[in-house]
């Protein structure tokens, strides 16, 4: 727990980087990260991973310190989701900390790798002139498979600048207002009991005539279904297979050759941290292995309980794991521990008290009498003094709706999962202990019991044992079946003049879960000195020396 | 009959024939008349024969001579480049003067993904010869050649292919390109490979005296290897192919050059190597198969595909995966068997089988794209059977059987195999190194390569033929009053291919064909379902291009104008991905 609090009160001294009123633009952020790697050449780099279809970079940050083929790496990914500029400011934010460790010049080696932005077609939509939530990068596409390209896109009706809803009193509709707040639409149980029944469409016509609304708008691929795991093909956005879009693959390929990195974290409105994914043998049993394994769902929870510590698990939305998600591609995939979250939710804070114990809630939380997202936003808003995020209903003449009363409104785009950046100050902090917290549980490879045995005058047996002294395991288990994912080396050196009788020089195992060992042995000719090294990409490695004689 | 009318009909006869003249008998090379071989080109522009491999370079060249000399046939494109930088090339193969080659409906042709199986890419040169040194000599070809467009890949893994044939490899060595891996997870790159042992260019067999080993000599063929039967004692241990351990981890040969299969790295239905051992990190992962790839996904009029492999003689369809197999309902499968069948009877010893229920499951295939993402008609062929050998039926299996021997005895002449011959192997002491040829088993023998490249060229042609073939029947002109007429229009598709397979319908694959009438004022438009009743469902939006979502195969469509005034001339233009723009005049004034 001391650790906890040392960072607590480290927090407190560490000036906040330049609060900002709004999200950063791609400029803004490319310009942060090159401050960031000026400031701190010493252990900071940027790649540009991959150009986008829209011409934008999408850059790659790194920061660590030491071999990097041999120390563990955490990956952190954010705007795989279009429409999440709370995750890359997150993401940003937590950057600047991890650099700070790295200034202490204390701690291990190790690596963080940062994606701040996947997909930045869709998070300039953010500052566009009309602003909606973008998930599809700029590749021309013909969405809706209609043989023409971006033709029915949103129609600013209401000439706001933004694309909210828009709702159409219909006796065959399916949704009707909160009967709570009846700014939040939810969908019809009970059509007998309904009043006023709307359909709702996103704001905008029929530009096509084909009976569907804003179907086939700009671009474009949402690089959030576009991985390889649980596709989703022919859906609109997928693309026209996995791995299609550039943003993708090269990301991809960067994190094949980075063997070192052991957990991927990403923030998308996705949620495995709070809501960690439960082991089902059947989805391990079949030929495509479609849930996790037992032993990385057993660390799926424990990270969430760590996780939990921090962040308000309580009103923490469920949200799973798309089709063609980046996260889940991650686990599956890739065969990293993968974990994902949305970072920010109505009532994230949590401030944990000295004693350890679940401490005050944040402000706003008040959720557990509502399973409604956007319910849970407005009371937190209020409870917040964050109004303006609201475009009151207001009667609008339809072309493709004559005679009918139609309604143009409701929430303004991004609010209700990007709240005012200022607000994520505190969340940044919670992630930075938490990731803190995580970075000590590595696993740590380390000779135990090394036993020398001498045999005959110039004979010595070495026997002992390899143990993973760390809190996680080496590598998931998934991560045994694939060879993307790297064995344990563990190899004696020997010196000039000195002969291996039994046993190979090098050896290789699998995974080792917190406590686990492999037991080895050698048999050695040969006076001098020999050298044990045991290594893993995604561990923290041990040498040990030992002179014959 | 007069002597004159026999003159004249004599005349009459000599101008027939002379009329064929160039045709049939043509002067040879020499300078000598011969007679021309029914169903082979006499006196080609690109001479070639087809009893040889050839390699990257001679593919090269023979593209650019097949451009060269039949410039308004044949265009070459290379659309990218391999691994270690060589080029893919595409050929384009149709009448360039009948419309533009990239609106046909074109058949795409792929060949020798896995390095070893050469032939394939003998095969689709030839294709590409024939077609153009049979274009205006064989009226079908001619015909083929104005309605169809052919793109011919003739290697679409070129770094394997020279690798294959230029250094030291066996019969199924390598099946990948030259991407490196490390194979045995030791963290080290393609530091155990095969070594040729006794220099000869092939990788064969290692053997070694045993008196308690489990194999023995066959004694009906000195060359061959067979088990010994439980009880019985042996003569010799197989120690594997030719090669030493070079890493010291106790194994031979466990990382090689190429690891990967390029075959299961198709997007569609993609597994990881967990699942599905070869595939590499994602799909398309080979700057290869993204080459072919891109060439595919911006060439929509392909409506037919055929991938070359090797080998056990077989017209493979898809899906390559149980899960997969939604993907291929009845109406899809007429048109494969059809093909399929037909088949069997072009190339005997052939049969005609589905991938995961005939042979094994593969995910991320090429068949499988073609069919699943693009809903384009496809088949794989495993070229070269041991039916070739001897004819014998009941012997046909996919792997080298004494056949293998009793031809290379009698036929070959001892070609096919390397002698068993003693060598002092640095771990194992004194063995014995012997076996098939690399280029023996697998590749189709010489004198047989250009029988095979020609049956299976046919079998394409089939294929190529009943693609979608699009006409316009005239339309008829109903006059309703108050100036107010109805224009009548079939399209009828006269081949098996649909425009649109059932696959493709489902998941809007491809657009729908669009039928637009041009010259009248268009007052409301209809898809009829059923002329002749009435029925049918009318277009709200743009009724002048009516948007038809197929055109079946052997089946027509009817659409209906309702138009103010008198209709006089009007053209109707179908634009259909898959089956080709046509655009016809009508007058319909004459009715």
């Amino acid at each position: 727990m001391k650790w906890i609090l040392f960072s607590l009160i480290l927090l407190s001294f560490i000036p906040l980087s330049q609060s900002q009123n709004d999200y950063r633009t791609l400029d803004e952020i490319k310009n942060y990260l090159m401050d960031l790697v000026d400031s701190n050449s010493e252990f900071a780099s940027m790649e540009k991973l991959a150009l986008s279809p829209g011409g934008h970079e999408v850059w790659l940050l790194k920061l660590g310190r030491g071999d990097e083929e041999l120390s563990p790496g955490i990956l952190l990914l954010a705007g795989a989701d279009g429409s999440h500029p709370a995750g890359t400011h997150l993401l940003l934010g937590l950057s600047q900390r991890i650099a700070e460790q790295f200034q202490e010049k204390t701690g291990k080696d190790q690596y963080f790798y940062l994606v701040p932005v996947l997909n930045p077609d869709a998070y300039k939509q953010y500052h566009a002139d009309l602003q909606y939530e973008r998930l599809v990068n700029a590749r021309e596409t013909d969405i809706d498979r209609d043989g023409r390209i971006s033709e029915d896109g949103y129609d600013d009706l209401d000439g706001n600048g933004m694309i909210t809803l828009v709702r159409i009193e219909d006796p065959t509709g399916n949704f009707i207002p909160h009967e709570e707040d009846n700014r939040v639409m939810i969908p019809l149980e009970d059509r007998s009991k309904a009043s006023t029944i709307y359909r709702l469409i996103t704001e905008g016509v029929d530009n096509d005539k084909d009976g569907r609304f804003n179907e086939d708008g700009p671009g474009g691929i949402n690089l959030n279904m576009n991985f390889a795991f649980n596709y989703p093909a022919f859906q609109p956005g997928a693309g026209e297979h996995a791995v299609s879009e550039e943003e993708n693959r090269l990301l991809a390929e960067f994190l094949f050759k980075r063997w070192n990195i052991h957990t991927v974290f990403s923030f998308t409105r996705e949620n495995n941290l709070t809501h960690p994914l439960v082991f089902d043998q059947n989805k391990v049993s079949s030929r495509i292995i479609t849930g996790p394994f037992e032993g990385d769902a057993k660390i799926g929870q424990q990270v969430s309980q760590l996780y939990k510590r921090f962040l308000d698990g309580d009103s923490a939305p469920k949200m799973d794991q798309g089709p063609g998600s980046f996260s889940a591609w991650a686990y599956f995939h890739y065969g990293r521990f993968s974990f994902v979250s949305p970072g920010w939710w109505p009532g994230t804070v949590k401030i944990e008290d000295e004693s350890g114990d679940e401490g005050s809630k944040g402000p706003g939380r008040n959720s557990n009498n509502s399973e409604n997202y956007d319910l849970q936003f407005i009371q937190w808003a209020d409870a917040n003094g964050v109004d303006d995020f609201f475009v009151s209903w207001t009667e609008f003449d339809h072309p493709d709706f004559p005679g009918r009363k139609v309604e143009v409104g409701g929430f303004k785009p991004f609010v209700r999962h990007n709240p005012p950046p200022s607000f994520l100050d505190p969340v940044i902090d919670s992630h930075w202990v938490f990731l803190q917290a995580y970075q000590e549980k590595l696993p740590a490879l380390e000779f135990q019991d090394v036993r020398v045995e001498q045999l005959e005058s110039r004979i010595w047996r070495i026997r002992g044992r390899v143990v993973n002294v760390g809190d996680l395991p080496t590598s998931t288990e998934l991560g045994d079946r694939t060879r993307w994912v790297r064995d344990i080396r563990n190899r004696i050196l020997l010196s000039e003049g000195q002969e291996l009788l039994f046993g190979s020089e090098r050896d290789f195992y699998k995974s080792l879960k917190p406590g686990e060992y492999f037991e080895f042995s050698w048999l050695v000719s040969g006076r001098g000195e020999v050298t044990l090294e045991v290594a893993h990409p995604m561990s923290f490695d041990d040498t040990i020396k030992i002179d014959l004689r | 009959m007069n002597s004159s009318s026999i003159s004249r009909l004599l005349f009459f006869c000599l101008l027939i024939l002379g009329f064929q003249l160039p045709v049939d008998v043509v002067k040879s090379q020499d300078g000598e008349p011969g007679l021309r071989a029914i169903g082979t080109p006499h006196d080609p522009r690109v001479p070639m024969s087809w009893n040889r491999y050839h390699n990257n370079k001679q593919i090269a060249d023979f593209c650019k001579r097949l451009v060269e000399a039949y410039p308004n046939l044949a265009k070459m494109k290379v659309i990218g480049q391999s691994f270690k930088g060589n080029d893919i090339i595409a050929l384009t193969i149709s009448d360039f003067e009948t419309g533009d080659p990239d609106r046909k409906p074109a058949f795409f042709i792929q060949a020798n993904i896995h390095p070893n199986e050469l032939q394939g890419t003998e095969i689709a040169m030839y294709t590409a010869w024939y077609l153009t040194e049979n274009f205006e000599r064989v009226e079908f070809i001619t015909n083929l050649l104005r309605d169809r467009t052919f793109y011919i890949l003739p290697t679409i893994n070129p770094d394997g292919r020279d690798y294959f044939i230029y250094e030291p490899n066996n019969p199924n060595s390598p099946r990948s390109g030259l991407i490196p891996f490390d194979d045995d997870g030791d963290w080290e790159i393609d530091e155990d490979g095969f070594d040729d042992l006794n220099g000869d260019g092939h990788i064969t067999m290692m053997r070694r005296e045993n008196p308690n080993g489990r194999w023995k000599v066959d004694p009906k063929n000195p060359l061959r290897m067979i088990r010994a039967a439980d009880g019985e004692p042996g003569q010799y241990d197989l120690l594997g192919y030719e090669g030493i351990d070079r890493d010291g981890d106790g194994r031979v040969n466990e990382d090689r050059t190429g690891y990967y299969d390029p075959n299961r790295d198709w997007g569609w239905n993609w597994q990881p190597d967990y699942v599905q051992r070869g595939a590499l990190m994602y799909p398309f992962a080979t700057p290869e198969n993204r080459a072919v790839k891109d060439f595919v996904l911006s060439r929509p009029n392909i409506a037919g595909a055929q991938s070359y492999h090797n080998y056990g003689g077989m017209f493979l369809r898809g899906p390559g995966a149980e899960e997969d197999r939604d993907s291929y309902d009845r109406n899809d499968l007429r048109v494969y068997d059809l093909i399929g069948q037909k088949g069997e009877k072009m190339v005997p010893g052939y049969r005609y089988l589905t991938v995961y229920k005939d042979l094994y499951s593969v995910f991320g295939g090429d068949v499988d794209f073609f069919h699943g993402m693009r809903g384009i008609f496809s088949f794989v062929n495993e070229l070269m059977t041991s039916y070739h050998l001897f004819h014998d039926r009941s012997q046909i299996g996919r792997w080298e059987d004494s056949q293998f021997y009793d031809f290379d005895k009698y036929l070959l002449f001892g070609d096919g195999y390397v002698p068993w011959e003693p060598f002092d192997h640095p771990q194992f002491g004194p063995i014995e190194i012997g076996g098939p040829k690399k280029n023996y088993v697998r590749n189709t023998p010489g004198f047989l390569l250009e029988e095979e490249a020609h049956r299976n060229m046919a079998f394409t042609l089939l294929h190529a033929h009943q693609m979608p073939m699009l006409k316009i029947r005239q339309p008829k002109v109903v006059e309703l009053g108050r100036n107010l007429f109805e224009i009548n229009v079939t399209i009828d598709n006269t081949r098996v291919t649909p425009t649109h397979a059932s696959h493709d319908l489902r998941h809007r694959i491809t657009p729908p064909n669009l039928i637009t009438i041009e010259g009248a004022e268009v007052v409301s438009g209809w898809v009829m379902s059923n002329p002749d009743l009435q029925v049918g469902n009318e277009q709200y939006s743009g009724p002048e291009s009516l948007r038809v979502r197929n055109i079946p195969g052997m089946g027509s469509v009817h659409l209906r104008w309702v138009v103010a005034g008198n209709p006089n001339e009007v053209t109707i233009i179908v634009d259909s991905q898959k089956g080709g723009l046509v655009t016809e005049n009508f007058n319909l004034r004459q009715q």
